[in-house]
């Protein structure tokens, strides 16, 4: 059944979502616990909008029965409480039905964001990359110069009418390619300001090739820089240690202290510390404050996607410790006095996306594509160096597969397979292809700890943007 | 019977007492409304296109499509 809604409890709040309006309700516990006795697609909830004159429909006996260790008259009172916000639309329990109008809209959308592959080589060893330490099962290569500008051209070709234009220098590691880095944004800044359109530039590092020269230069000219770290030194150096197996939190540390402080002086808020956990740190929430003490304030800690054979995987007997840690983290972050913000507990309630983009919260093989060195190209950067997946080249004239294009424009939540039934589509937008096709075989269908995890991080960022308002 | 559901912080005190003849008036006691149909109001707007890319994949840090914002320019609509 297509739930219309969800109800949780999250800290002291008990929370009710409706699904499909996008309304946020705090409700008190009684109201809670009657959600599961009431009907809204029964009388007299059904009729509720069209009869504003019954005020107050009679409370059903047997609901007074079954809440009889209750008040009465607050048991009525939360009963009519209901009937009247559905009288009044703010408890819609609709479908959703028309949105499914606006799924296939965006068949044949221009391209918006790249990522370029720079480099398909790396400096560090990490035992979970999927990269397959950067060349991504393949040779290890860097793009050239020449490539880079030749994507940029590729981007803005296909960018249709569309003004805002991201490119993310990813790798590998991007700090490898430096030079290919460089040209590409100058001649990105200079091709965008010819032809009316903004560019913005992200990079992905895990920071052992910073310098001052490197890092001013990603602060003059990258709107967002995300550095790569794990967290605590035990915990970072297990899985990421140097090449040399010698531990790379002491190098990379005071360069991001420093590319941070820079940046942040400069007025720049955009960056993210992030990290990965493993089965080797389900207590991660230690390793959020552990980035937090050492002066950071935007951290995300993702959860690590492996194979089950290794070593490190999570895995589904792992849920209810990670579950447990994201409300420990709940907890932390609510009291932490704005100090720092776990990312995925960051969330506007009232000025998120449309529902159009609601619909569909993976961009790739459609608005979004990866180039790999050579100038392949894949629907993402997860995609990269899976032939099946391969597009087209940047550095042929062409149009890329079109084929593969239309499946992703289509793969929208109500193509999926648990996304239309699922409470929370509306705020996740249906997962991740490529990790639903390698770990599923599909991409169209979402693997169950993707979406556990998922659900009770927007569970937590509800309640945690929902407690700032009363 | 035991009144031990509520937690009265959402509503006033001068409402403690005699919930039945405030349900009488609009206002809500045992419901707090933090955000409306914000969803069902964008349908009518339609997409501007101008909100950035987004990617759920653990390796990009980019999350979920909610906590994204909104980019249309102001229109005062
Ligand atoms: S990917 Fe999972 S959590 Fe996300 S909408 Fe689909 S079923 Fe729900
Ligand atoms: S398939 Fe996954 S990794 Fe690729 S763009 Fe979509 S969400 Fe990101």
């Amino acid at each position: 059944m297509r739930e219309t809604f969800h109800k949780f409890k999250q800290g002291e709040h008990f929370i009710l979502l409706d699904i499909t309006s996008g309304g946020i309700h705090v409700v008190d516990e009684l109201i809670y616990k009657m959600l599961d006795f009431v009907n809204f697609s029964e009388p007299p909830f059904k009729e509720a909008k069209d009869h504003p004159d019954i005020k107050e429909p009679v409370c059903p006996a047997s609901l007074i029965e079954q809440f009889s260790d209750y008040n009465e008259n607050d048991v009525k009172a939360c009963y009519n409480e209901l009937y009247e916000m559905s009288a009044s639309g703010l408890l819609s329990g609709e479908g959703d039905a028309d949105y499914g109008d606006y799924a296939e809209m965006n068949i044949g959308a221009p391209l918006k964001a790249m990522c370029l592959h720079v480099s398909h080589d790396c400096n560090l060893n990490c035992g979970y990359c999927f990269a397959d330490g950067g060349g991504f099962g393949g040779e290890k290569l860097t793009m050239t110069p020449e490539t880079g500008k030749q994507a940029v051209d590729y981007l803005l070709n296909n960018a249709g009418e569309r003004r805002h234009l991201e490119i993310d220098f990813f790798g590998g590691e991007p700090l490898m390619a430096w030079d290919t880095v460089v040209q590409t944004v100058e001649y990105g800044k200079e091709q965008a300001k010819e032809r009316g359109k903004e560019f913005k530039f992200t990079i992905t590092t895990n920071g052992l090739l910073l310098d001052d020269e490197k890092s001013e230069y990603i602060n003059e000219n990258m709107a967002n820089v995300v550095l790569s770290l794990d967290g605590r030194r035990e915990v970072n150096d297990r899985l990421r240690p140097c090449l040399n197996g010698k531990s790379s939190y002491d190098v990379i540390l005071p360069k991001f202290k420093k590319l941070v402080k820079n940046r942040t002086k400069k007025g720049f808020t955009d960056y993210f510390i992030r990290g990965t956990f493993t089965s080797y740190n389900l207590d991660f929430a230690g390793d959020v404050v552990s980035i937090a003490k050492e002066g950071f304030s935007n951290i995300s800690i993702e959860p690590v996607t492996v194979p089950e054979t290794f070593p490190f995987a999570l895995k589904k007997e792992h849920l209810p410790r990670i579950k447990n840690e994201y409300d420990r983290l709940f907890e932390l972050m609510r009291g932490n006095h704005g100090k720092w913000s776990f990312f995925h507990f960051v969330i506007d309630i009232n000025r998120g996306p449309c529902i159009l983009k609601r619909l569909r919260g993976c961009g790739s093989g459609n608005e979004y594509i990866a180039v790999a060195p050579d100038g392949n190209i894949y629907p993402c950067h997860r995609f990269v160096g899976i032939d099946e997946w391969k597009m087209g080249n940047i550095n042929k004239s062409g149009l890329p597969d079109l084929k593969i294009k239309e499946y992703f424009s289509k793969t929208h939540i109500y193509a999926k397979e648990k996304c239309p039934d699922c409470w929370a589509r509306f705020y996740c937008g249906g997962g991740c292809n490529a990790e639903s096709f390698l770990f599923e075989g599909d991409a169209r269908k979402q693997s169950e700890l993707f979406c556990e995890w998922m659900k009770k991080r927007i569970e937590c960022a509800v309640a945690l943007a929902v407690e700032k308002k009363i | 019977m035991k009144d031990k559901s509520f937690k009265r912080e959402f509503y006033p005190v001068k409402f403690r007492k005699g919930m039945v003849i405030k349900m009488k008036t609009t206002e809500k006691s045992k419901i707090k409304t933090i955000c409306g149909p914000v969803l069902r109001e964008s349908v009518r707007k339609g997409g501007c296109g101008n909100c950035r890319s987004s990617c759920q994949s653990a390796c990009k840090t980019s999350c979920t499509v909610a906590n994204q914002p909104c980019e249309r320019p102001e229109t005062g609509e």
